[in-house]
Protein backbone atom coordinates (compact mmCIF):
# COMPACT_ATOMS: atom_id res chain seq x y z
CA UNK A 1 0.00 0.00 0.00
CA UNK A 2 1.06 3.24 -0.78
CA UNK A 3 2.39 5.98 1.93
CA UNK A 4 -0.53 8.89 2.51
CA UNK A 5 -3.65 6.95 0.78
CA UNK A 6 -6.33 9.18 2.10
CA UNK A 7 -8.99 7.53 0.09
CA UNK A 8 -12.36 9.16 -1.61
CA UNK A 9 -11.84 12.78 -1.93
CA UNK A 10 -14.15 15.42 -3.70
CA UNK A 11 -13.06 18.88 -4.80
CA UNK A 12 -14.26 21.59 -2.20
CA UNK A 13 -16.18 24.03 -4.03
CA UNK A 14 -18.13 27.45 -2.77
CA UNK A 15 -21.39 26.32 -3.24
CA UNK A 16 -20.77 22.91 -0.75
CA UNK A 17 -19.37 24.80 1.90
CA UNK A 18 -22.31 25.67 4.37
CA UNK A 19 -23.41 22.02 3.59
CA UNK A 20 -20.11 20.51 4.30
CA UNK A 21 -19.92 21.89 7.71
CA UNK A 22 -23.53 21.46 8.34
CA UNK A 23 -24.16 17.76 7.07
CA UNK A 24 -20.38 16.62 7.32
CA UNK A 25 -21.13 14.11 4.45
CA UNK A 26 -19.21 10.69 3.74
CA UNK A 27 -16.06 12.05 2.25
CA UNK A 28 -12.69 10.84 3.08
CA UNK A 29 -10.94 14.36 2.30
CA UNK A 30 -11.19 17.36 -0.28
CA UNK A 31 -9.23 18.70 -2.79
CA UNK A 32 -8.75 22.74 -2.49
CA UNK A 33 -8.21 24.82 -5.41
CA UNK A 34 -5.07 27.08 -4.27
CA UNK A 35 -6.04 30.37 -6.10
CA UNK A 36 -9.21 30.42 -4.71
CA UNK A 37 -7.58 31.10 -0.97
CA UNK A 38 -4.44 33.23 -2.57
CA UNK A 39 -6.74 36.15 -1.11
CA UNK A 40 -6.35 38.41 1.39
CA UNK A 41 -8.61 37.46 3.81
CA UNK A 42 -12.64 36.85 4.52
CA UNK A 43 -15.06 33.89 3.47
CA UNK A 44 -12.51 31.91 1.55
CA UNK A 45 -10.07 31.05 3.99
CA UNK A 46 -12.13 31.44 7.21
CA UNK A 47 -14.56 28.05 5.21
CA UNK A 48 -11.09 26.49 4.60
CA UNK A 49 -9.66 26.69 7.89
CA UNK A 50 -12.49 25.31 9.10
CA UNK A 51 -13.10 22.35 6.60
CA UNK A 52 -9.51 21.31 7.39
CA UNK A 53 -10.30 21.26 11.05
CA UNK A 54 -12.24 18.04 9.88
CA UNK A 55 -10.59 16.33 7.15
CA UNK A 56 -7.35 16.23 5.45
CA UNK A 57 -7.30 18.46 2.40
CA UNK A 58 -4.79 18.93 -0.44
CA UNK A 59 -3.96 21.68 -2.53
CA UNK A 60 -3.98 21.59 -6.33
CA UNK A 61 -2.83 24.60 -8.47
CA UNK A 62 -3.92 25.54 -11.69
CA UNK A 63 -1.29 28.49 -12.52
CA UNK A 64 2.15 27.19 -11.68
CA UNK A 65 2.68 27.04 -15.19
CA UNK A 66 5.49 24.73 -14.82
CA UNK A 67 6.00 24.02 -18.39
CA UNK A 68 6.27 28.23 -19.81
CA UNK A 69 9.77 29.57 -20.78
CA UNK A 70 8.86 32.86 -18.71
CA UNK A 71 10.86 32.37 -15.31
CA UNK A 72 9.23 30.68 -12.89
CA UNK A 73 6.74 33.29 -10.76
CA UNK A 74 8.73 33.49 -7.04
CA UNK A 75 5.86 36.01 -5.67
CA UNK A 76 3.47 33.02 -6.62
CA UNK A 77 5.49 30.30 -5.16
CA UNK A 78 5.83 32.61 -2.46
CA UNK A 79 2.39 32.62 -2.00
CA UNK A 80 1.34 29.25 -2.37
CA UNK A 81 4.22 28.48 0.23
CA UNK A 82 2.32 30.77 2.90
CA UNK A 83 -0.76 28.61 1.91
CA UNK A 84 0.63 25.68 2.63
CA UNK A 85 2.25 26.36 6.17
CA UNK A 86 -1.23 27.94 7.02
CA UNK A 87 -3.55 24.68 5.53
CA UNK A 88 -0.68 21.86 5.97
CA UNK A 89 -1.93 19.84 3.00
CA UNK A 90 -1.09 16.34 2.60
CA UNK A 91 0.01 17.02 -0.69
CA UNK A 92 0.30 19.70 -3.84
CA UNK A 93 -0.26 19.40 -7.53
CA UNK A 94 -0.21 21.26 -10.31
CA UNK A 95 -0.94 20.20 -14.63
CA UNK A 96 2.02 19.44 -16.83
CA UNK A 97 1.04 22.14 -18.84
CA UNK A 98 1.79 25.90 -19.45
CA UNK A 99 -0.44 28.99 -18.81
CA UNK A 100 0.91 31.96 -20.56
CA UNK A 101 3.86 33.46 -21.70
CA UNK A 102 5.96 37.32 -21.26
CA UNK A 103 3.70 37.99 -18.35
CA UNK A 104 0.12 37.04 -20.30
CA UNK A 105 -2.22 34.38 -18.63
CA UNK A 106 -4.55 32.00 -21.21
CA UNK A 107 -6.16 30.63 -18.07
CA UNK A 108 -6.12 27.61 -20.04
CA UNK A 109 -3.75 24.49 -19.02
CA UNK A 110 -2.29 24.09 -22.38
CA UNK A 111 -0.08 21.47 -23.99
CA UNK A 112 3.35 21.24 -24.17
CA UNK A 113 5.29 19.44 -27.14
CA UNK A 114 6.67 16.11 -25.78
CA UNK A 115 10.18 16.65 -27.26
CA UNK A 116 13.37 16.46 -25.36
CA UNK A 117 13.92 20.14 -24.90
CA UNK A 118 10.73 20.40 -23.15
CA UNK A 119 11.41 17.53 -21.05
CA UNK A 120 14.67 19.17 -20.30
CA UNK A 121 13.16 22.08 -19.44
CA UNK A 122 10.24 20.64 -17.41
CA UNK A 123 12.39 18.80 -14.69
CA UNK A 124 14.24 21.67 -13.99
CA UNK A 125 11.70 23.50 -13.34
CA UNK A 126 10.27 20.71 -11.25
CA UNK A 127 13.36 20.58 -8.98
CA UNK A 128 13.65 24.08 -8.21
CA UNK A 129 9.67 23.91 -7.26
CA UNK A 130 10.22 20.89 -4.87
CA UNK A 131 13.14 22.59 -3.31
CA UNK A 132 11.48 25.45 -3.05
CA UNK A 133 8.61 24.02 -1.32
CA UNK A 134 10.58 21.34 0.24
CA UNK A 135 8.24 18.68 -0.73
CA UNK A 136 7.56 16.76 -3.47
CA UNK A 137 4.93 17.84 -6.25
CA UNK A 138 2.21 15.95 -7.52
CA UNK A 139 2.07 16.67 -11.51
CA UNK A 140 -1.31 15.89 -13.43
CA UNK A 141 -1.46 15.36 -17.26
CA UNK A 142 -3.90 17.45 -18.98
CA UNK A 143 -6.53 17.31 -21.96
CA UNK A 144 -5.17 18.51 -25.30
CA UNK A 145 -7.20 19.09 -28.48
CA UNK A 146 -3.89 19.32 -30.22
CA UNK A 147 -0.53 17.41 -31.20
CA UNK A 148 2.33 19.28 -32.22
CA UNK A 149 4.69 18.06 -35.13
CA UNK A 150 7.82 18.67 -33.18
CA UNK A 151 6.80 16.37 -30.74
CA UNK A 152 9.36 13.17 -30.84
CA UNK A 153 7.87 10.70 -28.31
CA UNK A 154 4.33 9.97 -27.24
CA UNK A 155 2.22 11.74 -23.86
CA UNK A 156 2.85 8.97 -21.72
CA UNK A 157 6.67 8.51 -22.69
CA UNK A 158 6.86 12.29 -22.10
CA UNK A 159 5.54 12.44 -18.83
CA UNK A 160 7.45 8.80 -17.80
CA UNK A 161 10.69 10.54 -18.11
CA UNK A 162 9.83 13.73 -16.50
CA UNK A 163 8.25 12.28 -13.23
CA UNK A 164 11.32 9.88 -13.34
CA UNK A 165 13.94 12.09 -13.58
CA UNK A 166 12.29 15.13 -11.97
CA UNK A 167 11.68 12.73 -8.75
CA UNK A 168 7.69 13.83 -8.91
CA UNK A 169 4.58 11.82 -8.28
CA UNK A 170 1.72 12.28 -10.36
CA UNK A 171 -1.66 12.89 -10.32
CA UNK A 172 -3.24 10.87 -12.33
CA UNK A 173 -6.77 12.29 -14.28
CA UNK A 174 -8.42 9.29 -15.77
CA UNK A 175 -10.87 11.60 -17.85
CA UNK A 176 -8.33 13.65 -18.82
CA UNK A 177 -6.78 10.49 -20.67
CA UNK A 178 -9.87 9.44 -21.74
CA UNK A 179 -10.18 12.77 -23.67
CA UNK A 180 -6.94 13.03 -25.32
CA UNK A 181 -7.08 8.98 -26.31
CA UNK A 182 -10.29 10.03 -28.07
CA UNK A 183 -9.17 13.25 -29.02
CA UNK A 184 -5.77 11.90 -31.13
CA UNK A 185 -6.79 8.12 -31.29
CA UNK A 186 -4.83 6.37 -28.90
CA UNK A 187 -5.76 3.49 -26.26
CA UNK A 188 -5.95 4.85 -22.85
CA UNK A 189 -4.68 1.74 -21.57
CA UNK A 190 -1.39 1.71 -23.10
CA UNK A 191 -0.75 4.95 -21.52
CA UNK A 192 -1.86 3.65 -17.78
CA UNK A 193 0.31 0.04 -18.61
CA UNK A 194 3.22 2.22 -19.36
CA UNK A 195 3.37 5.02 -16.39
CA UNK A 196 5.21 4.16 -13.12
CA UNK A 197 2.50 3.04 -10.80
CA UNK A 198 5.13 3.51 -7.92
CA UNK A 199 4.53 7.52 -8.58
CA UNK A 200 1.16 7.49 -8.45
CA UNK A 201 -0.44 9.26 -5.77
CA UNK A 202 -3.81 10.60 -6.56
CA UNK A 203 -6.78 9.91 -8.85
CA UNK A 204 -8.78 12.56 -10.47
CA UNK A 205 -12.30 11.82 -12.33
CA UNK A 206 -14.56 14.23 -13.84
CA UNK A 207 -17.18 14.51 -17.00
CA UNK A 208 -16.65 15.98 -20.01
CA UNK A 209 -18.45 17.56 -23.49
CA UNK A 210 -18.34 15.57 -26.70
CA UNK A 211 -18.68 17.57 -29.31
CA UNK A 212 -18.71 14.26 -31.51
CA UNK A 213 -15.41 15.17 -33.83
CA UNK A 214 -13.67 15.89 -30.18
CA UNK A 215 -14.40 16.23 -26.57
CA UNK A 216 -13.71 18.99 -24.55
CA UNK A 217 -12.48 18.31 -20.71
CA UNK A 218 -15.52 20.67 -19.12
CA UNK A 219 -16.05 19.44 -15.85
CA UNK A 220 -19.62 20.14 -16.48
CA UNK A 221 -21.14 16.66 -16.17
CA UNK A 222 -21.09 13.08 -14.42
CA UNK A 223 -18.51 11.02 -14.92
CA UNK A 224 -19.29 8.49 -18.16
CA UNK A 225 -19.16 4.71 -18.24
CA UNK A 226 -16.18 4.36 -20.39
CA UNK A 227 -14.59 6.55 -17.79
CA UNK A 228 -15.44 4.32 -15.00
CA UNK A 229 -14.11 1.45 -16.94
CA UNK A 230 -11.11 3.18 -17.57
CA UNK A 231 -10.70 3.71 -13.47
CA UNK A 232 -11.38 0.27 -12.74
CA UNK A 233 -8.49 -0.36 -15.11
CA UNK A 234 -6.48 1.60 -13.53
CA UNK A 235 -7.11 0.74 -9.85
CA UNK A 236 -6.66 -3.47 -11.17
CA UNK A 237 -2.97 -1.91 -12.84
CA UNK A 238 -2.07 0.63 -9.62
CA UNK A 239 -3.32 -0.82 -6.69
CA UNK A 240 -5.24 1.72 -4.11
CA UNK A 241 -4.98 5.37 -5.26
CA UNK A 242 -6.55 8.41 -3.41
CA UNK A 243 -9.39 9.33 -5.89
CA UNK A 244 -11.41 12.50 -5.98
CA UNK A 245 -14.14 13.82 -7.99
CA UNK A 246 -13.93 17.56 -10.06
CA UNK A 247 -16.96 18.84 -11.05
CA UNK A 248 -16.52 22.64 -11.99
CA UNK A 249 -19.76 23.65 -14.02
CA UNK A 250 -23.25 23.12 -13.47
CA UNK A 251 -22.33 21.75 -9.84
CA UNK A 252 -25.14 19.76 -8.50
CA UNK A 253 -26.16 19.68 -4.88
CA UNK A 254 -23.19 17.86 -2.67
CA UNK A 255 -25.76 14.85 -1.80
CA UNK A 256 -25.16 14.31 -5.94
CA UNK A 257 -21.61 14.03 -6.01
CA UNK A 258 -21.19 12.05 -2.55
CA UNK A 259 -23.36 9.54 -4.54
CA UNK A 260 -21.17 9.40 -7.63
CA UNK A 261 -18.05 9.39 -4.90
CA UNK A 262 -20.09 5.94 -3.73
CA UNK A 263 -19.51 4.90 -7.18
CA UNK A 264 -16.03 5.13 -7.22
CA UNK A 265 -15.89 3.43 -4.05
CA UNK A 266 -17.71 0.46 -5.09
CA UNK A 267 -15.79 0.01 -8.17
CA UNK A 268 -12.30 1.12 -6.94
CA UNK A 269 -13.28 -2.03 -4.37
CA UNK A 270 -14.36 -4.67 -7.28
CA UNK A 271 -11.41 -4.00 -9.09
CA UNK A 272 -8.79 -4.62 -6.15
CA UNK A 273 -10.95 -7.70 -5.33
CA UNK A 274 -9.96 -8.54 -9.18
CA UNK A 275 -6.57 -7.48 -8.63
CA UNK A 276 -5.98 -9.45 -5.92
CA UNK A 277 -8.29 -12.84 -5.61
CA UNK A 278 -9.84 -13.31 -2.14
CA UNK A 279 -9.10 -16.38 -1.00
CA UNK A 280 -11.25 -18.72 0.42
CA UNK B 1 14.71 31.44 -29.89
CA UNK B 2 14.70 28.17 -28.74
CA UNK B 3 11.68 25.51 -30.52
CA UNK B 4 9.71 25.26 -27.35
CA UNK B 5 10.09 29.26 -26.88
CA UNK B 6 8.51 29.56 -30.62
CA UNK B 7 5.90 27.37 -29.53
CA UNK B 8 4.24 29.06 -27.06
CA UNK B 9 4.94 32.44 -28.23
CA UNK B 10 3.10 31.48 -31.71
CA UNK B 11 0.01 29.41 -30.09
CA UNK B 12 -0.09 32.51 -27.74
CA UNK B 13 -0.56 34.56 -30.45
CA UNK B 14 -3.11 32.08 -31.89
CA UNK B 15 -4.98 32.67 -28.88
CA UNK B 16 -5.06 36.36 -28.84
CA UNK B 17 -4.98 37.11 -32.46
CA UNK B 18 -5.91 34.20 -34.34
CA UNK B 19 -2.94 34.32 -36.43
CA UNK B 20 -3.24 31.11 -39.40
CA UNK B 21 0.56 30.93 -39.70
CA UNK B 22 0.14 28.99 -36.72
CA UNK B 23 -1.58 26.32 -38.23
CA UNK B 24 1.49 24.78 -39.88
CA UNK B 25 3.06 23.56 -36.51
CA UNK B 26 -0.16 21.67 -35.79
CA UNK B 27 -0.36 17.96 -36.73
CA UNK B 28 -3.08 17.01 -38.17
CA UNK B 29 -4.87 15.64 -42.09
CA UNK B 30 -6.16 20.01 -43.38
CA UNK B 31 -6.42 23.14 -42.11
CA UNK B 32 -9.84 22.80 -41.22
CA UNK B 33 -8.84 19.86 -39.00
CA UNK B 34 -6.21 21.83 -37.23
CA UNK B 35 -8.62 25.29 -36.95
CA UNK B 36 -11.11 23.15 -35.08
CA UNK B 37 -9.08 21.84 -32.41
CA UNK B 38 -7.06 25.27 -32.39
CA UNK B 39 -10.35 26.68 -32.21
CA UNK B 40 -11.05 25.16 -28.56
CA UNK B 41 -8.64 27.01 -27.01
CA UNK B 42 -8.91 30.45 -28.78
CA UNK B 43 -12.69 29.77 -27.98
CA UNK B 44 -11.92 28.94 -24.19
CA UNK B 45 -9.80 31.70 -23.58
CA UNK B 46 -12.41 33.95 -24.11
CA UNK B 47 -15.54 31.82 -22.44
CA UNK B 48 -13.26 31.71 -19.55
CA UNK B 49 -12.68 35.33 -19.21
CA UNK B 50 -16.06 36.61 -20.26
CA UNK B 51 -17.86 34.37 -17.25
CA UNK B 52 -15.26 35.38 -14.27
CA UNK B 53 -16.62 39.03 -15.35
CA UNK B 54 -19.97 37.58 -15.08
CA UNK B 55 -19.04 36.48 -11.55
CA UNK B 56 -18.13 39.86 -10.86
CA UNK B 57 -20.73 41.99 -12.84
CA UNK B 58 -23.70 40.03 -11.70
CA UNK B 59 -25.61 43.01 -11.75
CA UNK B 60 -24.45 44.89 -14.38
CA UNK B 61 -25.30 41.73 -16.36
CA UNK B 62 -28.84 41.71 -15.19
CA UNK B 63 -29.00 45.13 -16.59
CA UNK B 64 -27.66 45.06 -19.71
CA UNK B 65 -28.42 41.72 -20.37
CA UNK B 66 -26.59 38.67 -21.70
CA UNK B 67 -25.91 39.41 -25.23
CA UNK B 68 -24.82 42.88 -24.40
CA UNK B 69 -22.49 41.71 -21.38
CA UNK B 70 -21.37 39.25 -24.16
CA UNK B 71 -20.16 42.20 -25.65
CA UNK B 72 -18.91 44.20 -22.88
CA UNK B 73 -17.17 40.84 -21.79
CA UNK B 74 -15.38 40.28 -25.21
CA UNK B 75 -14.21 44.04 -25.64
CA UNK B 76 -12.16 44.21 -22.73
CA UNK B 77 -10.77 40.93 -23.19
CA UNK B 78 -9.75 42.16 -26.88
CA UNK B 79 -8.33 45.72 -25.21
CA UNK B 80 -6.97 43.63 -21.48
CA UNK B 81 -5.44 40.26 -22.41
CA UNK B 82 -5.24 38.85 -18.52
CA UNK B 83 -2.07 39.53 -17.02
CA UNK B 84 -3.34 38.30 -13.53
CA UNK B 85 -2.16 34.45 -12.57
CA UNK B 86 -5.46 34.37 -10.64
CA UNK B 87 -8.72 35.05 -12.85
CA UNK B 88 -9.94 36.47 -8.95
CA UNK B 89 -8.44 39.85 -10.33
CA UNK B 90 -9.28 40.19 -13.75
CA UNK B 91 -11.96 42.11 -14.08
CA UNK B 92 -10.01 44.81 -11.83
CA UNK B 93 -10.51 47.54 -14.59
CA UNK B 94 -13.79 47.44 -15.50
CA UNK B 95 -15.07 50.29 -14.13
CA UNK B 96 -12.05 52.34 -15.74
CA UNK B 97 -12.79 50.37 -19.16
CA UNK B 98 -16.54 51.28 -19.15
CA UNK B 99 -15.72 55.04 -18.25
CA UNK B 100 -12.87 55.15 -21.01
CA UNK B 101 -14.23 53.31 -23.97
CA UNK B 102 -16.19 55.03 -26.65
CA UNK B 103 -18.49 52.64 -26.91
CA UNK B 104 -19.58 53.18 -23.34
CA UNK B 105 -18.52 56.00 -21.84
CA UNK B 106 -21.59 57.92 -22.83
CA UNK B 107 -23.85 55.23 -20.27
CA UNK B 108 -22.08 56.48 -16.64
CA UNK B 109 -24.38 54.05 -15.07
CA UNK B 110 -22.62 50.76 -16.66
CA UNK B 111 -18.97 52.18 -14.73
CA UNK B 112 -20.57 53.35 -12.08
CA UNK B 113 -22.32 50.13 -11.06
CA UNK B 114 -19.52 48.47 -12.15
CA UNK B 115 -17.19 50.36 -9.76
CA UNK B 116 -19.60 49.57 -7.61
CA UNK B 117 -19.72 45.91 -7.61
CA UNK B 118 -16.59 45.83 -7.63
CA UNK B 119 -16.02 47.35 -4.48
CA UNK B 120 -17.80 44.75 -3.11
CA UNK B 121 -16.11 42.03 -4.11
CA UNK B 122 -12.67 44.37 -2.23
CA UNK B 123 -14.92 44.04 0.68
CA UNK B 124 -15.41 40.28 0.44
CA UNK B 125 -12.13 39.11 0.76
CA UNK B 126 -10.44 42.02 1.85
CA UNK B 127 -7.71 41.06 4.69
CA UNK B 128 -8.85 39.86 8.03
CA UNK B 129 -8.57 42.67 10.46
CA UNK B 130 -10.16 42.91 14.41
CA UNK B 131 -13.07 45.32 14.67
CA UNK B 132 -12.34 48.12 17.52
CA UNK B 133 -14.67 47.56 20.12
CA UNK B 134 -16.23 50.35 22.48
CA UNK B 135 -14.57 48.74 25.48
CA UNK B 136 -10.85 49.30 23.84
CA UNK B 137 -12.32 53.30 23.01
CA UNK B 138 -13.37 53.94 26.29
CA UNK B 139 -9.64 53.20 27.79
CA UNK B 140 -8.50 56.14 25.87
CA UNK B 141 -7.74 58.80 28.84
CA UNK B 142 -9.46 61.86 27.58
CA UNK B 143 -5.93 64.22 27.24
CA UNK B 144 -5.70 61.85 24.40
CA UNK B 145 -8.96 62.68 22.71
CA UNK B 146 -7.47 65.34 20.80
CA UNK B 147 -4.73 63.44 19.22
CA UNK B 148 -6.54 60.43 18.63
CA UNK B 149 -6.40 58.86 14.81
CA UNK B 150 -8.79 56.11 13.63
CA UNK B 151 -6.99 53.35 11.42
CA UNK B 152 -10.13 51.92 8.80
CA UNK B 153 -10.93 48.26 8.79
CA UNK B 154 -9.30 47.28 5.81
CA UNK B 155 -12.25 45.75 4.20
CA UNK B 156 -13.82 49.52 4.24
CA UNK B 157 -14.78 50.29 0.43
CA UNK B 158 -15.94 53.89 -1.06
CA UNK B 159 -17.72 54.58 -3.84
CA UNK B 160 -19.33 57.84 -5.73
CA UNK B 161 -21.80 57.21 -7.76
CA UNK B 162 -24.26 59.99 -9.14
CA UNK B 163 -26.25 57.62 -10.81
CA UNK B 164 -29.27 55.44 -9.18
CA UNK B 165 -26.96 52.36 -8.51
CA UNK B 166 -27.99 51.44 -5.31
CA UNK B 167 -31.88 51.32 -6.31
CA UNK B 168 -30.91 49.74 -9.94
CA UNK B 169 -29.11 47.13 -7.54
CA UNK B 170 -31.45 46.35 -5.01
CA UNK B 171 -34.12 46.23 -8.11
CA UNK B 172 -32.27 43.13 -9.73
CA UNK B 173 -31.14 41.65 -6.49
CA UNK B 174 -35.06 41.57 -5.49
CA UNK B 175 -36.67 40.83 -8.59
CA UNK B 176 -38.48 44.11 -7.77
CA UNK B 177 -39.52 45.99 -10.37
CA UNK B 178 -36.19 47.96 -12.00
CA UNK B 179 -36.47 51.96 -11.77
CA UNK B 180 -35.51 54.50 -14.14
CA UNK B 181 -31.79 55.32 -14.57
CA UNK B 182 -31.55 58.75 -13.30
CA UNK B 183 -28.51 60.84 -11.80
CA UNK B 184 -28.59 63.55 -9.46
CA UNK B 185 -26.05 66.50 -9.56
CA UNK B 186 -24.02 65.36 -6.68
CA UNK B 187 -22.78 62.15 -6.32
CA UNK B 188 -24.04 59.72 -3.50
CA UNK B 189 -20.87 58.69 -0.86
CA UNK B 190 -21.35 55.14 -0.40
CA UNK B 191 -19.46 52.70 1.90
CA UNK B 192 -19.11 49.19 1.44
CA UNK B 193 -17.68 47.09 4.29
CA UNK B 194 -17.95 43.39 6.13
CA UNK B 195 -18.07 42.36 9.49
CA UNK B 196 -18.29 38.80 10.27
CA UNK B 197 -17.85 37.64 7.31
CA UNK B 198 -20.95 39.52 6.20
CA UNK B 199 -21.11 41.97 3.79
CA UNK B 200 -22.93 45.35 4.05
CA UNK B 201 -23.01 48.67 2.44
CA UNK B 202 -25.44 52.16 3.07
CA UNK B 203 -25.10 55.82 1.65
CA UNK B 204 -23.64 58.46 3.96
CA UNK B 205 -25.15 61.86 5.14
CA UNK B 206 -22.60 64.61 3.72
CA UNK B 207 -21.39 65.98 7.01
CA UNK B 208 -20.39 62.18 7.80
CA UNK B 209 -18.72 61.44 4.89
CA UNK B 210 -16.46 65.13 5.30
CA UNK B 211 -15.71 63.59 9.00
CA UNK B 212 -15.03 59.69 7.43
CA UNK B 213 -12.98 61.33 4.62
CA UNK B 214 -10.95 63.52 6.94
CA UNK B 215 -10.31 60.84 9.77
CA UNK B 216 -9.31 57.93 7.33
CA UNK B 217 -6.88 60.22 5.27
CA UNK B 218 -4.75 60.06 9.39
CA UNK B 219 -6.26 63.37 11.20
CA UNK B 220 -6.51 63.60 14.32
CA UNK B 221 -9.76 63.59 16.19
CA UNK B 222 -9.50 67.25 17.40
CA UNK B 223 -8.63 68.57 14.37
CA UNK B 224 -11.32 66.94 12.25
CA UNK B 225 -14.07 68.16 14.81
CA UNK B 226 -12.91 71.54 13.69
CA UNK B 227 -12.54 70.74 10.08
CA UNK B 228 -16.22 69.62 10.17
CA UNK B 229 -17.26 72.41 11.56
CA UNK B 230 -15.55 74.78 9.31
CA UNK B 231 -17.27 73.06 6.75
CA UNK B 232 -20.72 72.34 8.02
CA UNK B 233 -23.91 74.15 9.46
CA UNK B 234 -22.42 72.61 13.13
CA UNK B 235 -20.70 75.07 15.35
CA UNK B 236 -17.51 74.33 17.15
CA UNK B 237 -19.62 72.85 20.17
CA UNK B 238 -22.01 71.08 18.30
CA UNK B 239 -19.17 69.64 15.71
CA UNK B 240 -17.57 67.10 18.60
CA UNK B 241 -20.95 66.11 19.19
CA UNK B 242 -21.82 65.25 16.41
CA UNK B 243 -18.71 63.26 15.89
CA UNK B 244 -18.59 61.74 18.47
CA UNK B 245 -22.49 60.50 17.61
CA UNK B 246 -20.98 59.58 13.84
CA UNK B 247 -17.73 57.37 15.49
CA UNK B 248 -19.95 55.27 17.64
CA UNK B 249 -22.10 54.35 15.11
CA UNK B 250 -19.41 53.65 12.87
CA UNK B 251 -17.53 51.51 15.58
CA UNK B 252 -20.95 49.40 15.38
CA UNK B 253 -20.63 49.18 12.32
CA UNK B 254 -17.03 47.72 11.70
CA UNK B 255 -15.82 50.72 9.99
CA UNK B 256 -12.78 50.78 12.51
CA UNK B 257 -9.71 48.88 13.07
CA UNK B 258 -8.03 50.47 15.46
CA UNK B 259 -7.28 53.79 17.30
CA UNK B 260 -3.77 55.14 17.76
CA UNK B 261 -2.42 57.58 19.69
CA UNK B 262 0.49 59.49 18.23
FE1 LIG C 1 -7.86 16.95 -13.34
Amino acid sequence: MRSNYLGFGLGLRTVHYEDILATRPNVDWFEALSENYMVPGGKPLYYLDKIRADYPVVLHGVSMSIGSTDPLDKDYLKQLKALADRVEPKWMSDHLCWTGIATRNMHDLLPLPYTREAVDHVVARISQVQDFLGRRMLIENVSSYVNFEQSEMTEWEFLREIAERADCLLLFDVNNVYVSGFNHGFDPREYIDALPSERIQQIHLAGHTNCGTHIIDTHDAAVIDEVWKLYSYTIEAYGPVSTMIERDDHIPELDVLVAELDQARALGAAALDTRIPATA
Amino acid sequence: MTSLDGLQSHFQHYILEEDPTFLREIAGADDAYRQTRLGVYYTAYRLRLVAALAVDYEILQALVGETRFGEIGLAYVQVRPSKFRNLRWYGAAMADFLREDARFKDEPLLSQLAEFEWAHGLAFDAPDAPHLSFDELAAVPPEDWGDIQFIPHPSMQMVTPNWNVVDIWHAHKDGSEVPEAISSEQPNVIAVWRKDYKSYFRTLESDESLLWQTLANGTGFGVACAELAASSDLNEEEAPLRAAQLLRGWIDEGWIQAYKIP
